[in-house]
C-alpha cells in the first residue's frame, strides 16, 4: 500500500492508484472534463492540474500514479489559477447559449465555472464558428461549438465499445469531433455518447429542446427491453417520460446503456397505446368501461383455457396470474410464446460479474450483442483490456464480435455437440473451451430442450466455476418462470397449446403482454388459433394486431407507469417506480389480475407474496416445446425484439434479410444482396440475401421481424425473375 | 572564434551526397572499424564521454538516453527525428541534402551501439529533395554493404526505413512522431512510458535528431575526450548554428558550443549596412527574445537558459531596426496557432486566443490591459500544457511584451505599426 497525503490528510491507496483516485477516497474533489474512471486517462483537459510537493510544474491528477510520501495540494492559489485559467480557456470560444442549450442546468461546464472558474471572461475577440448541429449518426447530434475536446465520446467508442468510429478531424483551434469517413455512428451503445459528454455538445435527436433540468423530476426506473435490467433514471416532463439515462450499477450495467434501453420509451406515447378497455360489440372492437370488460373477461375465460405470454409483466402481475390459472380449473400458462424453453439456467445460474473473471465465454446459440447489449459490453472489457477471456460461440448461426473460435452445426444439434465436447471431441477450441480450468460463462439463448440438459451435465462436470446466463428470455421472463407460469407436468406447453387451438379445442385464450401473431414462431399456428378459439381476451400496452383479433383487450400501465418488480437473467429483483402518467384509464398490471380474481389486495402485500414465493422457487425442468430442425431459423435482430413498436428507433430497423452460408447460396443459385422471396404456403416475403460465414450449411437465417412468423421451417426461397 | 567544422568539414565539397565521393573524404571508414574492432558498449561508452547533448532542442545527454534502454530481449529500435520544422531552425535540411550518408553512418553506428536491427529515419514531408538524396544514400550504402544484412561482412544486421511526414510540427515531438510514424494521428503520447520503455509498435525506442546522429560520426572517429575537450564543459562539441534574419550572409555555420552572439553574426556577414542591430531570437520561434545587452552571450545551453531564453535547436534568427516586433511575434503565435495539435485545452484555445489579440494588437487596435492579458494567457499556457508545445508557443510572446512593451504601445497611438508607417510616409 502506498501513504500519500492530499491538502494535509493522509490516505492509504493501493499502488497503482491515480491521485484524483486517492482524493476521491477522501472526499476531495478535483474538478475534470476529460477524466472518465473506466477509460484511459488522456490529461487533455488540464481542469485536474495539482500540486505535487518536488514537482517542478502542476500535474494532472488524472494521469499522475500515487507515490509514498507523496504531498499533492489541490487548493494551493496556483492550481485555483490554472483551474481558473483552464475555464477561461474553455469558454473563451464556447457559445454563451446556455439558456437554450439541452445541457443547460446539469451541465458540468456550467458548475465547474460557478466552482473554480473566474467568473468574467477578459475574451473580446469574435468566436470561432463551426458546426452547430452536426448529425453523427441517427441518435446523436454534435455542437461543434460546445465540444470542448475532452474525448469522451471518441474513446468510449474506441477503448470500450472497439467501433472506433468517432474520431477527431483537423488540428489545433479546428479541431472538431466527427464519424470516421465513410462511416455512421449507429453502434448499439452510440447513446453513451450524449450522457458522458460534459458539454452539450452530444445530444440526442428525440431529446434535443424537450426540456430544461428544471422542469423535470428524475425517477428510477428499469429497462423492459432486454434481461439485463440496466437500471435507469427517466427524465419525466408534465407526466410525459422525455429522456433515459443511466443510473449506474457497478454489478449490473456499469453505467452503460444501449439505445434499445435508452430511446426504447418512445412507445410509451405512441399512437398504438391503448387508452380503454375493448370490447367487441357486433363484430367491432369498441370501448367500454373497466367493470364491463373485466365481468366480460371473467366470465368468457372458463374451462379449457390458454394463458399465453407474462414475461413482460410485472412480478406482481405474474404472481396473480399463476394465481388466476390456478383457480380456473382446465387453464394452462406458458410465458414461453416466442419457443424459448427456460429463462432460468439449467445449473450454474450466473451473474454478470463473473464475466470480469471469466477466462472462457462460451456462447451457445446465442447473441449477446443483440439480446443483451449491456452483458456483450461487459464482456468485451474482460476480451479488451481485462483477463482477455477466450470466446468461442457454436450454433447454427453464430455471433460477429468477439469470437476467436466458432462452431457452426445444423439447428438441433447443439446437444451432441456439446456432449461429444465435454468428451473431449470434436472442434479443439470448443474442447478447450470446455475442458477449461478457467473460470467459464455459458451465454445460452435458453431455447433448445436438449441443451437445457447438455449444459446442465456440462456444469456438473466441470471443476473449476462455470456460470450460465440465459439471454433469449423476454425482460422479466425469469420472474414468469420462477411464478410458475409454465405448464405443469402433463400439461401443453405454448406451441401445443397453440396447436390445440388451431384445432378448436380451447375455449379460450387469454393473451398477456404479446403480439402472438409477431412473436410465436412456426407459421400460421397463431393466426389459426385465435380464428379457431371462440373468447380470446389480450391484454398488453399497444394495439397489435393479436389485440384487434380479441373479443376483450385490457389496456395495461407500461412499465414506466407503474410500480413493480423485474427479475433480471441473475434472478437479481429490481423495483421500477412509476414514473409517467398512464395512458387513458390504462391500470397496472398487478391490479388487472386483481380484478380478474376479484381478490382485494394492495400491492405491497402481492409483492411480499411474489418475493416469496421467488426466493423459494426451484429450477424444475421445464416442459420441452416442439423439437429444433429447421432449416429456417428466426435469430433475434436488435430493433425487433419485443412486441412494442419503437419509433424513436425506426430509422435504425435493418433491411430484411435472409442469411447463408456461401455454400447454401451457390446451391440455391442465389448471390449475396440479391432480391429473393421467402415462401411458405399462402406467405411471401420479399427479403435480400446476405451470405454469412457465421451461418451453418444449409440452413436459411431470417431475424424476428414481423411477418418472419409466419415462416415456416419449411419455407423455401423463390428467386425473383432477374432482367437480363 | 572562427568556425570548427567538424560534421560540416566536407559539406562544401562537390558530390559530397555521393557515396564515392563521401568514401573519398573518408566516409564509412569510422563505421568499418567501430563495426570490427568496437563493441556496440564501447560506442556507447564514447558517446557517454563525449558529453553529446541531444541537437533537437531539449539538449539531452545522448549517451544517457541510449543508457536507458531496459535489457528485457525485446527488440530495439531506432527512430531519426528529421521532421525539423522549427521556424529558424534549418540545419538538418543542410546535413541531409549535403551529407545523407553521414546521417546513414551516424544512424548505423547508432543501431549497432543500442543493438537495434531496424532503424527509421521520419522526414519532414516538404523535404522532397532530401526524400530523393536520402533514398539514394540508403541504396547506395545497402549496395556497398553499409546497410542491410552483415554490415561491413559483421554478423550486425540494419533495416533502414525512410518515412516522410505529413506537414505537421508537433510531429517533431517524439511522442506524435511515433504515433505519426504508426500511421496514426500525430499526438503527443502520455510519459511514462517514455520511448526508451514503450516507443515505436511500443517497442525500446531511441528517438534521436539528425544532428545528434551525424555528431556520432566524429565522436566515433576521434573519440569522446576530444569531443568534450571542444565548445563548454555542460555543451560539449561543435554545434550548427541557422543564421537567418537581417543578416548579408545567412546560412549554416558550426561553431564549438559558447561561441559569442556577436562572433556568429559577424560569421554570417554581420548586419546590413545602415541598420542596427534590435533583437536576436537565439533558438527558434519557440525561444524568447533577447536583446543588445546579451550581443556577447555564450550560445550554449546552459548561457542561455539562464538569460531566460533557449538555445533549442540552435535557429537564430536576428532582427534589426527595420524589424517589428509586434508584426514579428504575431506572425509566430500565427505559426503555433496553426500547428498546435489540439489535444489540450490552453495550448488549443491559448493560441487562437493570443493570435486573435495579436492580430488586432498589431492593426493597432487595443490598449494597456491586452498587454497584461498577454502575459497573463502565456502564464496560464506556459507549464500547462501536455507537451512542451505550449512553453514554445509563449515563450517568444511573452518576452516581446517585457522587452518592447513601448513598441506596442507606439502601435495603439499611432493605429497601426510606426515603422510601417515611417516607411511609407
Amino acid at each position: 500500500m502506498i501513504n500519500l497525503s492530499i491538502d494535509g490528510r493522509s490516505v492509504e491507496v493501493e499502488p497503482g492508484t491515480l491521485v484524483i483516485e486517492a482524493a476521491k477516497k477522501l472526499g476531495i474533489t478535483i474538478p475534470v472534463f476529460c477524466y472518465h474512471p473506466r477509460m484511459k486517462p488522456v490529461a487533455a483537459c488540464r481542469m485536474c492540474l495539482v500540486g505535487i510537493e518536488k514537482m517542478g510544474k502542476l500535474q494532472p491528477a488524472c494521469a499522475t500514479p500515487v507515490a509514498e510520501g507523496m504531498v499533492v495540494h489541490t487548493q494551493r492559489p496556483d492550481v485555483q489559477k490554472a483551474q481558473a485559467g483552464v475555464l477561461e480557456f474553455l469558454l473563451a470560444q464556447h457559445p454563451l447559449d446556455c439558456p437554450i442549450c439541452d445541457k443547460g442546468g446539469e451541465c458540468p461546464l456550467q458548475d465547474q465555472s460557478f466552482a473554480y472558474g473566474p467568473g468574467a471572461t477578459r475574451f473580446a475577440e469574435p468566436k470561432r464558428h463551426l458546426h452547430k448541429a452536426w448529425t453523427l449518426g441517427p441518435m446523436v447530434v454534435l455542437d461543434q461549438e460546445r465540444c470542448v475536446q475532452c474525448q469522451r465520446c471518441t474513446r468510449f467508442m474506441e477503448e470500450i465499445v472497439g467501433d472506433p468510429v468517432l474520431v477527431l478531424k483537423e488540428r489545433g483551434a479546428k479541431s472538431v469531433v466527427d464519424v470516421a469517413d465513410g462511416k455512421a455512428l449507429t453502434s448499439v451503445f452510440s447513446g453513451n455518447t450524449i450522457e458522458m459528454c460534459p458539454v452539450g455538445a452530444l445530444t440526442s435527436h428525440p431529446y434535443r429542446f424537450r426540456a430544461r433540468p428544471w422542469d423535470i423530476v428524475q425517477v428510477s426506473s428499469v429497462c423492459p427491453h432486454c434481461p439485463v435490467g440496466c437500471n435507469l433514471t427517466a427524465t419525466v416532463r408534465d407526466g410525459r417520460v422525455m429522456r433515459m439515462l443511466s443510473r449506474e450499477n457497478e454489478q449490473l450495467d456499469q453505467g452503460w446503456l444501449c439505445d434499445r434501453g435508452r430511446f426504447g420509451y418512445g412507445f410509451l406515447t405512441a399512437p398504438a397505446r391503448i387508452s380503454s378497455p375493448l370490447i367487441r360489440r357486433d363484430g367491432q372492437l369498441v370501448p367500454c368501461t373497466w367493470d364491463e370488460a373485466i365481468s366480460a373477461a371473467r366470465s368468457g375465460l372458463e374451462g379449457a383455457i390458454g394463458i399465453l405470454g407474462g414475461g413482460r409483466l410485472s412480478l406482481e402481475a405474474q404472481y396473480l396470474l399463476a394465481r388466476f390459472r390456478d383457480r380456473t380449473d382446465g387453464a394452462v400458462a406458458d410465458w414461453r410464446v416466442g419457443g424459448q424453453h427456460t429463462a432460468l439456467a439449467p445449473a450454474g445460474q450466473g451473474r454478470l460479474t463473473d464475466l470480469d473473471q471469466a477466462g472462457v465465454v462460451l456462447m451457445i446459440e446465442s447473441d449477446p450483442k443483440t439480446e443483451t447489449p449491456v452483458a456483450w459490453l461487459r464482456l468485451r472489457q474482460n476480451v479488451a483490456h481485462g483477463r482477455h477471456a477466450r470466446v468461442v460461440a457454436i450454433g447454427p448461426r453464430t455471433e460477429e464480435g468477439l469470437a476467436s473460435a466458432e462452431v457452426l452445426y445444423r439447428p438441433g444439434e447443439g446437444a451432441s455437440v456439446l456432449e461429444a465436447a465435454v468428451a473431449g471431441k470434436g472442434d479443439p477450441a470448443l474442447v478447450a473451451a470446455v475442458g477449461s480450468e478457467e473460470p467459464l460463462v455459458v451465454f445460452w439463448n435458453g431455447y433448445d430442450p436438449l441443451l437445457y440438459a447438455a449444459i446442465a451435465k456440462l456444469v456438473e462436470g466441470r471443476q473449476a466455476k462455470t456460470s450460465v446466463l440465459v439471454t433469449g428470455a423476454d425482460a422479466n421472463g425469469f420472474g414468469a418462470q420462477a411464478m410458475g407460469l409454465v405448464p405443469k407436468a402433463g400439461e401443453l406447453p405454448a406451441s401445443g397449446l397453440l396447436d390445440a387451438a388451431a384445432r378448436g379445442e380451447l375455449d379460450g385464450l387469454l393473451v398477456v403482454g404479446t403480439d402472438l401473431l409477431r412473436v410465436a414462431p412456426a407459421g400460421g399456428q397463431a393466426a389459426a388459433a385465435l380464428e379457431r378459439t371462440s373468447f380470446v381476451v389480450v391484454a398488453d400496452v399497444v394495439m397489435s394486431d393479436t389485440a384487434e383479433l380479441a373479443d376483450v383487450v385490457l389496456p395495461l400501465a407500461a412499465f414506466a407507469e407503474a410500480d413493480g418488480v423485474f427479475v433480471n437473467m441473475e434472478g437479481l429483483s429490481q423495483v421500477f417506480e412509476p414514473a409517467a402518467t398512464t395512458a387513458g384509464v390504462s391500470r397496472p398490471d398487478w391490479e388487472v389480475f386483481a380484478q380478474l380474481l376479484g381478490d382485494e389486495v394492495t400491492l405491497a402485500e402481492v409483492r411480499d407474496q411474489a418475493l416469496a414465493a421467488l426466493g423459494s422457487a426451484k429450477a424444475t425442468q421445464p416442459v420441452a416445446q416442439g423439437a429444433a430442425s429447421q432449416t429456417l431459423l428466426r435469430w433475434p435482430t436488435l430493433y425487433y425484439r419485443g412486441v412494442t413498436p419503437e419509433p424513436h428507433l425506426d430509422s435504425l430497423v435493418p433491411d430484411q434479410v435472409v442469411e447463408m452460408a456461401a455454400k447454401t447460396a451457390r446451391a440455391l443459385g442465389v448471390e449475396d444482396g440479391e432480391d429473393v422471396a421467402l415462401v411458405d404456403g399462402e406467405t411471401e416475403i420479399s427479403v435480400r440475401v446476405a451470405v454469412s460465414s457465421h451461418v451453418v450449411d444449409d440452413c436459411l437465417v431470417v431475424g424476428d421481424w414481423p411477418g418472419s412468423s409466419r415462416l415456416g421451417a419449411g419455407a423455401t426461397i423463390v428467386v425473383r425473375e432477374r432482367s437480363v | 572564434m572562427n568556425e570548427s567544422k567538424v560534421l560540416l568539414a566536407h559539406a562544401d565539397v562537390k558530390g559530397i551526397e555521393t557515396l564515392s565521393v563521401y568514401e573519398r573524404h573518408g566516409g564509412y571508414a569510422t563505421l568499418k572499424r567501430a563495426l570490427t574492432e568496437m563493441t556496440p558498449a564501447d560506442v556507447v561508452q564514447a558517446v557517454l564521454d563525449s558529453g553529446l547533448r541531444g541537437r533537437g532542442g531539449a539538449g539531452f545527454p545522448t549517451g544517457r538516453k541510449w543508457s536507458f534502454l531496459p535489457n528485457d530481449g525485446r527488440e530495439r529500435l531506432l527512430v531519426c527525428n528529421a521532421d525539423e520544422g522549427e521556424p529558424g531552425t534549418f540545419k538538418d535540411h543542410f546535413l541531409i541534402h549535403r551529407l545523407p550518408h553521414l546521417l546513414v553512418e551516424g544512424m548505423t553506428l547508432a543501431s549497432y551501439a543500442i543493438g537495434a536491427p531496424r532503424a527509421y529515419i521520419y522526414l519532414r514531408g516538404e523535404f522532397l529533395q532530401g526524400y530523393e538524396l536520402l533514398e539514394q544514400a540508403i541504396a547506395e550504402a545497402t549496395a556497398a554493404g553499409y546497410l542491410g544484412q552483415h554490415v561491413c561482412g559483421t554478423d550486425y544486421s540494419l533495416e533502414l526505413k525512410l518515412y516522410r511526414g505529413a506537414g505537421a510540427y508537433i510531429c517533431g515531438e517524439e511522442t506524435a512522431l511515433l504515433d505519426s510514424l504508426e500511421g496514426r494521428r500525430g499526438i503527443p503520447r502520455m510519459k511514462p512510458p517514455f520511448p526508451a520503455t514503450a516507443g515505436l509498435y511500443g517497442l525500446p525506442t531511441v528517438v534521436n535528431n539528425v544532428e545528434t546522429l551525424c555528431a556520432v560520426v566524429p565522436i566515433v572517429e576521434h573519440g569522446g575526450e576530444w569531443f568534450k575537450a571542444m565548445g563548454t564543459e555542460k555543451s560539449p562539441g561543435t554545434k550548427i548554428y541557422s543564421m537567418s534574419g537581417a543578416l548579408k550572409r545567412p546560412g549554416n555555420y558550426e561553431f564549438e558550443m559558447g561561441v559569442p552572439l556577436s562572433d556568429l553574426i559577424e560569421a554570417a556577414g554581420g548586419l546590413m549596412a545602415g541598420r542596427t542591430f534590435k533583437a536576436v531570437v537565439p533558438g527558434g520561434a519557440s525561444a524568447a527574445y533577447l536583446t543588445g545587452e546579451h550581443i556577447d552571450i555564450a550560445m550554449d545551453y546552459d548561457t542561455l537558459a539562464q538569460a531566460g531564453t533557449m538555445l533549442g535547436s540552435g535557429g537564430v534568427i536576428v532582427l534589426d531596426d527595420t524589424v517589428c516586433i509586434v508584426s514579428f511575434t504575431r506572425r509566430a503565435m500565427e505559426f503555433f496557432r496553426h500547428e498546435s495539435c489540439g489535444k489540450c485545452t490552453p495550448c488549443r484555445e491559448g493560441t487562437l486566443w493570443m493570435d486573435q489579440v495579436l492580430t488586432r494588437l498589431e492593426e493597432g487596435i487595443g490598449t494597456e490591459a491586452d498587454l497584461d492579458l498577454l502575459l497573463d494567457l502565456a502564464d496560464n499556457i506556459g507549464g500547462r500544457t501536455f507537451c512542451a508545445f505550449g512553453d514554445a508557443a509563449v515563450a517568444m510572446v511573452a518576452s516581446s511584451v517585457r522587452l518592447f512593451r513601448q513598441e506596442y504601445i507606439a502601435h495603439f497611438t499611432h493605429q497601426g505599426c510606426p515603422l510601417q508607417k515611417e516607411r511609407v510616409g
